[in-house]
């Protein structure tokens, strides 16, 4: 496998930070993580002020004490197709957002690529080497392709 | 057995669709470029959607029938993207289809569309960033600020309670739709979310008119766009960058139905549609009606926040080949959705008795700043078109109610098309066109695929 590059080493720091982070390790559970109906507080925030303390809501208890999955959201490198770069995508990727999101997309290389670039003019990613860029964006490529063709197959004025 | 016959059969259609008709069905394409199907393969086609297809002669050549391009409307439980959407699973939601967790994207099944109001739990979820921790809000949810500033006289700084106080307390039913709702239709696929028709709802909202607020700070003749901020974190957990940051042109924003609402359907917003107060720019794209709202900017220039440029948003000036690079420098903002219908009644994947001749469908139609005018529904691919009973809106910028009878002659398998035509006369096209890298605007006749018992 490719050795690991610098960039790629402190992305998988910022991805276990900020893991560790949302899992709560760095600090004191603010509410229940769990989303589940009328959770009970758990026992390990006992120590953190009482849930009706905190939120509030114009009635009270709108708010809820749960929070949605994108607080707890987990993805593991199994989640995206084995492959070269794989390794790289995920930690570049879902260092943001979740996997569904590449899983949804079928897009050409160019549009890969412009996808990517989209990454770091609209949402400041870090700009990784041009190694690890084609190395991500052709992984992207061949697993993302466009699936879906009209009738008439492939349009004429592509290529 | 049978998943493992219908993936084949996708992968067969995605490759090409009309070889794929004539290996699995026999069925070629005639000179009408409507396909017939031979004896044996309509009997395959039958077998394959679970039933006879008595408009089989009509069905336009290489159209992967309803029942096998879409899944059943009841999304399915279970690890996700493998095996069709994944259904929501939280508190005070219903089971809506979820494109994405992180940031957390979730529509509604056109079924669950069917209620003249949707309820909150329907609600269809679009996240651009992080959902606000609710530790981070303040306890008493009349204490939340938001800031008036920029191209105003008396740049200001109010809370909840104030706003609430200060200025009229309105309510209306007002149509949420995403941006990208209906992108799912584009081909090839267009970047970003995978929306069929689900990423719209029409709820009631109870606020106080932007339009009231701007005017209480004073609007300045340099005044011509508004720029929304939401607290919710960006998707890297960087407090300096705003997830998301667009706006309207002035117009737009002194509508007198463009609200700062504190609820919906009557109760306080829950937290993940925006508590504890949000806009509702109904009839734009839904990314301009900020949720957690903390800030309005009031620009000199078109507001440049982050998702008001590149392809974000924007629709292409000149159409340019499906599937291309395109011009950022080409495009224009999308301002109002375009004309949509869906049916809500029956339900995608609905197995009617035998001896079911007559159906009585219903489904709701909007068309972002215009009204609609006409709705007509076909169960023969489109040859022949009824106009569907269409209720006025309860207001501006509410969906409307349309609903229709329709004699089903025979057993076997039908769609049910409904297309609608908004007041400007502009109608739903047979498929998504005006393609652009982002997808907006993909608003094709809506499909439901229906199967009468023999």
């Amino acid at each position: 496998m490719k050795p690991v590059t610098a960039i790629t080493v402190s992305i998988l720091a910022l991805v276990v930070t900020l893991a560790l982070d949302r899992a709560g390790v760095l600090r004191q559970p603010a509410v229940p993580v769990a989303v589940t109906p009328t959770p009970a507080p758990a026992p390990s925030a006992a120590a953190a002020p009482a849930p009706s303390a905190r939120g509030g809501t114009l009635a009270k208890g709108a708010i809820p004490r749960s929070l949605p999955p994108d607080a707890h959201h987990q993805d593991t490198i199994d989640s995206l197709p084995p492959g070269k770069g794989r390794d790289e995508t995920f930690y570049l990727c879902a260092a943001c957002h979740g996997t569904a999101l590449i899983k949804q997309q079928g897009l050409s290389r160019e549009l890969w690529e412009a996808s990517f670039q989209l990454m770091i003019d609209r949402h400041g990613m870090a700009k990784p080497d041009d190694a690890d860029r084609a190395l991500i964006v052709d992984y992207l490529s061949e697993n993302f392709p466009p699936r879906r063709k009209g009738r008439s197959g492939d349009n004429p004025f592509l290529k | 057995m049978a998943s493992k016959r219908e993936r084949g059969l996708h992968e067969l259609y995605a490759d090409d669709p009309e070889r794929a008709d004539a290996l699995v069905f026999g069925r070629r394409t005639g000179d009408s470029r409507r396909g017939f199907l031979k004896n044996a393969g309509l009997a395959g086609m039958g077998a394959a959607v679970g039933g006879s297809i008595p408009f089989a002669a009509m069905m336009p050549a290489g159209l992967v029938p309803a029942a096998m391009a879409q899944p059943a409307q009841q999304p399915q439980a279970g690890p996700a993207a493998d095996k069709g959407p994944k259904v929501l699973k939280m508190d005070g939601k219903a089971e809506l289809a979820v494109l994405g967790d992180k940031p957390l994207v979730a529509e509604t099944p056109a079924h669950l569309l069917d209620d003249d109001v949707t309820p909150t739990d329907k609600f269809f979820v679009r996240n651009n960033g992080l959902t606000p921790d609710p530790a981070s809000m303040p306890s008493d949810p009349k204490a939340w600020k938001i800031k008036i500033d920029g191209e105003v006289n008396s740049p200001m700084e109010i809370t909840l309670g104030d706003l609430m106080a200060r200025f009229p307390n309105v309510t209306h039913t007002l149509m949420l739709e995403c941006g990208g709702n209906g992108r799912s239709f584009f081909v090839p696929e267009a970047r970003g979310n995978q929306w069929t028709n689900g990423g719209a709802g029409c709820a009631e909202w109870t606020g106080v008119r932007l339009a009231d607020v701007l005017k209480a700070a004073g609007l300045k003749s340099s005044a011509v766009y508004t720029g929304h901020y939401g607290a919710d974190p960006h998707l890297s957990g960087d407090a300096t960058k705003p997830s998301i940051s667009r706006g309207v042109r002035l117009e737009k924003a002194m509508d007198e139905h463009t609200l700062i609402a504190f609820r919906m359907n009557g109760k306080d917003i829950p937290l993940i549609h925006g508590a504890p107060v949000r806009l509702v720019v109904p009839g734009w794209a839904g990314s301009t009606s900020a949720k957690w709202l903390n800030r309005i900017w009031v620009r000199d220039k078109e507001h440049d926040g982050p998702g008001m440029g590149g392809f974000s948003y924007r629709m292409t000036r000149k159409p340019i080949v499906p599937g291309s690079k395109g011009d950022e420098k080409d495009t224009v903002i999308l301002e109002s959705m375009p004309v949509r219908s869906v049916v809500t009644f029956p339900a995608h994947g609905t197995r009617l008795a035998a001896g079911t001749r007559k159906i009585d469908l219903r489904g709701h139609a909007w068309a972002g700043d215009n009204a609609v005018q006409s709705v007509e529904v076909s169960i023969d691919f489109g040859v022949t078109w009824k106009k569907a009973e269409v209720k006025a809106p309860v207001n501006k910028f509410a969906w409307q109610r349309f609903t229709a009878s329709i004699d089903l002659p025979s057993a076997g398998y039908y769609e049910i098309w409904s297309k609608a035509t908004d007041t400007k006369g502009v109608t739903q096209p047979f498929q998504a066109g005006n393609w652009n890298p982002q997808g907006y605007g993909g608003n094709p006749i809506s499909r439901v695929a229906v199967l009468v018992e023999a």
